[in-house]
Formats: structure tokens, C-alpha cells, sequence
């Protein structure tokens, strides 16, 4: 017994020290290498829209995940921050950073809005609520043509500029979103081993419990709603200039399930799952081009499988950070 | 001094009166029970006194200040916790982490500082997970801070319950039924840790079915029955109660 414990422990540690700086130090040369080995147009494409949905797949699983609501509106914040973003730099002020910002902002405006019915309903009422805000939001983009150029989509997007420099390669798309989602990635992860975050999940266990312990449930479920949005906006804004190019096909309903769908994969409420289930899902579409006409097929029988045997999803939430294991490891040395 | 104060509490759901009229008041650092058959309203009260409902009519005074308008959170706030008839963990996480949720109102990170994490944050953290593991310490369950809450026996989810109540040093804790389906041992063991509470200066406002329980630890009782107080004073006062003899047991038709 003691042996299987030791060795646990051990495993415990090594994985807690990968945890923290390796695997940040792994990821980021990774990033810095990969284009310049890979320096291939396609691959560099799929990668750079892998980034974005890993923002859209982090930032869901702060609502769907931490706290557990079944939201079904992503893709509209999505929508809403890549439309703010274009018209904002080719109408009033050409500068990529700050329409970056705004549309942050301005998603983050519509998640409290958004968050504000959450106060009352739950679950499965809660879902055609957000499904139905996203039908709204596209509808909108379709019809307010005078705004929007309707269904016709806004083109010629501004690629981004840092000081004047254009970024319009591949390569530079690639280093920026993916900067981005190492920001994204350590923020959230951040949120869910903090006050907040525990929160979250408390809200997500037992709302009765939590309100009885002091915690004003209704606030922290309307921030979660605005936090998730917000990084939603970021990634439209980056999408928007990225491919120079939005219509409002892009943010449709199915989008939203699609991400959803994504984290559950990989594992709701747990970061890394949430990272692993992007890809997957992102990237077997891609892998299965050479079968064509069975990819979707397959896709849908790894769906099914996949809820079968790991209903949890591929990295289940852990609620043990590595700073506690650290603490208590400290503790017992001393 | 009265911590509590009860002035005419009724609540109504539309045509049930659960509770009707009801006034009494708490003493610092007492311990003060209410009991009462099945369906009498004792958790109705419960939940009147800690927010979660607002009464029908009547008032309700912590501190001497009108807390009658608050909500459930807003009365944590003030000093009054509770746990629940029915265990009511967040079972998913670990021990620590119930704990820790517990420590919310005790710490100050706003939200912003939760993203990040400056020093403030860091420190913060840091103290709550050892004032956590030291709280679990007094009752026992350090050793299995890293197992979910759900893996706990029966006997130790309720300390863990009570100790995540007590984590934000409340003026006053409402235990619903804390001996509930527990055998005599642990029972006892429950009203030993109830007292050792008690003696730190804690006042306590109980329900509780097991008489041996109430019986043994409170300085007064209150019994309700359909909703009414039929009965209020100290353990002996209440055993020789008519109306409360009647409303346990009820009345022989000989005496009609």
C-alpha cells in the first residue's frame, strides 16, 4: 500500500512540476519553432484557426465548463466582436489594437446583458435563451444591410499593423493568435484555481449551498457570462482581420454547438480537456480531406463513441490545482 | 443581549400558513433549539432566519439592526451560516475546496485581481489554503483534504458540512438536524463537538429531532407545531409541557 502511495505521490509531483514551467516553456518553443520548420500555407491555416477556436473553447468552458450552464450562444459574441472590430477599423479609426479592444468591450457589454436572464433560469431554458440571442445577432448582421452589407459580408478587412508594420503573412498571423491564446489560456486557468473561479463552481454544485456560504450568486454568474464573451469578441476581432473577409455565415448557431461540442470532448470545466477537445474535433475534419465523402460520417461515429466510453470526455476535470498539492507537499516537509 | 430577535414571523405559501406569529429571541452565546413534530415548520423557520425565504409578515433583528429585507447572501454576510437537513456538499470537489468556498466572504480579491492574480491575489490564496487545511485539522479531516466530498462517511460529510459554515467565523450558526441518521456513537460525538463550539462563545440555533440531543445541550427550546410556538423555556419547563406532550403524542379521547 505504502509503495503504491509513494509512487503516486511522486507521479503527483513530477506531473505538478511538468504542470507549472515546463509545459509553459514546451508550449512556447513549440510556437516559436513550428512556422519556421512548417513553413507551409495550408498547415499554417489550419493552425491559426486552431488558435481561434482554442480561444473560443477556453473561454466557453468558462460558462459551460466552471459553471456548468448550457450555453449555446458562442458564436454570436463571436460574430458580434469580428463585426465591431472591421467596422470600427475601416470607419472610424484604422488601428487593428484598439477595434481589438472594442470588440472585447462591446461583447463583454452583451455577456451581461445575456448574463442578466441566467439570474432566473437554469439549464435547458437557460440554452434556448443564448440559442436564441445568437439567432438574433445573426439575423441582425443579415438584415441591418445599411450597417452590415447584409448577407454579402464586409470584405477587405485590414490585416493588423504593429507600429505601422503590416502583418499579412502566415507566419505572423500564426505567432500573434497563438501569443494571444497563451494569454487567454494562463488568465483562465488563473480564474479557475482563484476565488472566483471556485465560485464558479460552487454556483455550478450547489446554488442554495453556495448563496447560504455568503456568495452572491447572481454577480458572479452575469461576470462569468461578460468574461466569456468577451474573450469571444477578442478572438472575432483576430478572425475578422485574419481573413479579411466576414459574412454572417460564419456565426451561425451551428458554430456555437460545434464549440460546445469541442469541450465536451475534451472535458468540460478542465482546461486542458477543453485545449484537447479543440483540437481533436478541429483538426480530424482536416486529417479525413483524403475519404471525402465518409469524413463527416466517421466524425459523427467518433462522436457517439467518444460519449460511450468517455462520458466525461478525454481530460476530465480535476478540482485539485498544483499550487494546493504544493502547499500541503511544503507543509508536510517542514 | 439578544443576537436574534424574532418579532410576529409568518409565512404563507398561498393558503398553508407554515409559520404563523412566531416571536422569541436568541441570547448571546446560547444554545437555542427548536423542535416540533413533522411538518411543523422548523425548517421553513430556518430558512426565513438565514434569507432564503422572506416572511409573509414580521420582523426579524441581528444585532439589533432590521435584517429582514436582506438576501440569503447578504445574511451570511452579516454572521449567520447554516447547514442543511439534508447534506448539501458541493460533493464534486475535495474536502479542501469546501472548505475554501466557505473562506469566500473572509476574502477581498475582487474579480480582476482573480484574472491577474497581482500579489495581493498570491497572498491572499496562499492564507486561505493554510487557514483551510488548519480548519480541517480541528475536526479531524486533514488527512483527507484532497478527497472528493462525496467519498466522506456520513458522519464526517456533516463536520465537514458544519466546519465549512463555521469558516467565515459566523456570530451565529443554524444546524438543521446535524444528528440526523446517525447512530448513538456518532451522535454523541456531533453533540461533544456542538459544545466545544458553544464554549469558544459561539451561539447556536438547532433543530433537532433526537431528544436525548436537545434535551442534553440547550439552554432553551422552542416548540412550534403547525407553524405556531406552543412552547418556550429551558429543558425541564418543556418535558412537563401539556401542549407539548399532547402535540408528540397526542391526547387520549378519555380526557375529552
Amino acid at each position: 500500500m505504502d509503495r503504491i502511495k509513494n509512487i503516486k505521490q511522486m507521479s503527483n509531483k513530477i506531473f505538478s512540476r511538468l504542470n507549472n514551467n515546463m509545459i509553459f516553456a514546451l508550449s512556447l518553443f513549440v510556437i516559436i519553432i513550428f512556422p519556421i520548420i512548417f513553413d507551409n500555407s495550408y498547415i499554417l491555416h489550419i493552425l491559426i484557426l486552431l488558435g481561434v477556436y482554442v480561444v473560443l473553447g477556453t473561454s466557453l468552458n468558462v460558462v459551460a465548463g466552471v459553471m456548468g450552464e448550457l450555453d449555446l450562444g458562442h458564436a454570436a459574441f463571436f460574430g458580434i466582436g469580428a463585426y465591431i472590430s472591421s467596422l470600427f477599423v475601416m470607419n472610424v479609426f484604422d488601428n487593428f489594437w484598439i477595434g481589438m479592444i472594442l470588440a472585447g468591450f462591446i461583447s463583454l457589454i452583451f455577456g451581461l446583458l445575456l448574463g442578466i436572464p441566467s439570474l432566473r433560469i437554469r439549464g435547458d431554458y437557460l440554452a434556448i435563451v443564448t440559442l436564441g440571442f445568437n439567432e438574433i445577432i445573426r439575423y441582425v448582421l443579415l438584415n441591418m444591410q445599411s450597417v452590415t452589407n447584409g448577407p454579402m459580408g464586409i470584405k477587405g478587412i485590414p490585416s493588423p499593423t504593429i507600429f505601422g508594420y503590416v502583418l499579412n503573412t502566415k507566419q505572423q498571423m500564426f505567432y500573434l493568435i497563438w501569443v494571444l491564446v497563451i494569454i487567454i489560456v494562463v488568465v483562465m486557468n488563473r480564474m479557475t484555481n482563484s476565488r472566483f473561479g471556485r465560485t464558479l463552481v460552487a454556483i455550478r454544485e450547489d446554488q442554495i449551498a453556495a448563496t447560504s456560504l455568503g456568495i452572491n450568486t447572481g454577480k458572479y454568474e452575469i461576470w462569468a457570462f461578460a468574461i466569456t464573451a468577451a474573450f469571444a469578441g477578442i478572438a472575432g476581432s483576430f478572425f475578422a482581420h485574419y481573413m479579411n473577409f466576414i459574412n454572417p455565415n460564419n456565426f451561425t448557431t451551428n458554430e456555437s454547438i460545434l464549440i460546445l461540442c469541442m469541450i465536451t470532448v475534451g472535458g468540460r470545466g478542465s482546461m486542458i480537456g477543453s485545449f484537447i477537445g479543440v483540437t481533436i474535433l478541429f483538426l480530424l475534419p482536416e486529417l479525413l480531406r483524403p475519404i471525402a465523402d465518409y469524413r463527416m460520417l466517421i466524425y459523427g461515429i467518433m462522436l457517439v463513441v467518444m460519449m460511450v466510453f468517455k462520458p466525461r470526455g478525454f481530460w476530465p476535470e480535476k478540482r485539485i490545482p498544483s499550487r494546493i498539492t504544493k502547499s500541503a507537499e511544503s507543509k508536510e516537509a517542514s | 443581549m439578544d443576537i436574534l430577535k424574532l418579532d410576529g414571523i409568518s409565512k404563507h405559501f398561498l393558503g398553508l400558513k407554515a409559520v404563523e406569529n412566531v416571536s422569541f429571541s436568541i441570547k448571546q452565546g446560547e444554545i437555542f433549539s427548536v423542535i416540533g413534530p413533522n411538518g411543523a415548520g422548523k425548517t421553513t423557520l430556518f430558512n426565513i432566519i438565514s434569507g432564503h425565504y422572506s416572511p409573509t409578515k414580521g420582523r426579524k433583528y441581528f444585532e439589533g439592526k432590521d435584517i429582514t429585507n436582506l438576501r440569503d447572501f447578504e445574511v451570511a454576510e452579516r454572521g449567520i451560516t447554516r447547514t442543511f437537513q439534508n447534506i448539501r456538499l458541493f460533493s464534486n470537489l475535495t474536502v479542501l475546496e469546501n472548505v475554501l468556498i466557505g473562506l469566500h466572504i473572509k476574502l477581498k480579491s475582487s474579480i480582476l485581481d482573480c484574472l491577474l492574480r497581482n500579489s495581493k491575489n498570491k497572498k491572499e490564496e496562499d492564507e486561505c489554503y493554510d487557514e483551510a487545511l488548519e480548519l480541517l485539522d480541528t475536526i479531524g479531516l486533514k488527512d483527507k483534504a484532497f478527497e472528493q466530498a462525496k467519498n466522506l462517511s456520513y458522519g464526517e460529510q456533516r463536520k465537514l458540512e458544519i466546519i465549512r459554515a463555521l469558516a467565515s467565523k459566523p456570530k451565529l450558526l443554524l444546524l438543521d438536524e446535524p444528528t440526523a441518521g446517525m447512530n448513538n456513537f456518532e451522535a454523541k460525538e456531533i453533540v461533544q463537538y456542538i459544545k466545544e463550539l458553544n464554549s469558544t462563545g459561539l451561539t447556536i440555533l438547532l433543530i433537532e429531532h433526537n431528544m436525548r440531543v436537545v434535551m442534553g445541550v440547550s439552554n432553551n427550546i422552542v416548540v412550534l407545531n403547525y407553524g405556531e410556538k406552543i412552547a418556550h423555556g429551558t429543558a425541564s419547563e418543556i418535558q412537563n409541557n401539556e401542549l407539548v406532550i399532547e402535540a408528540y403524542l397526542g391526547r387520549s379521547k378519555k380526557n375529552d
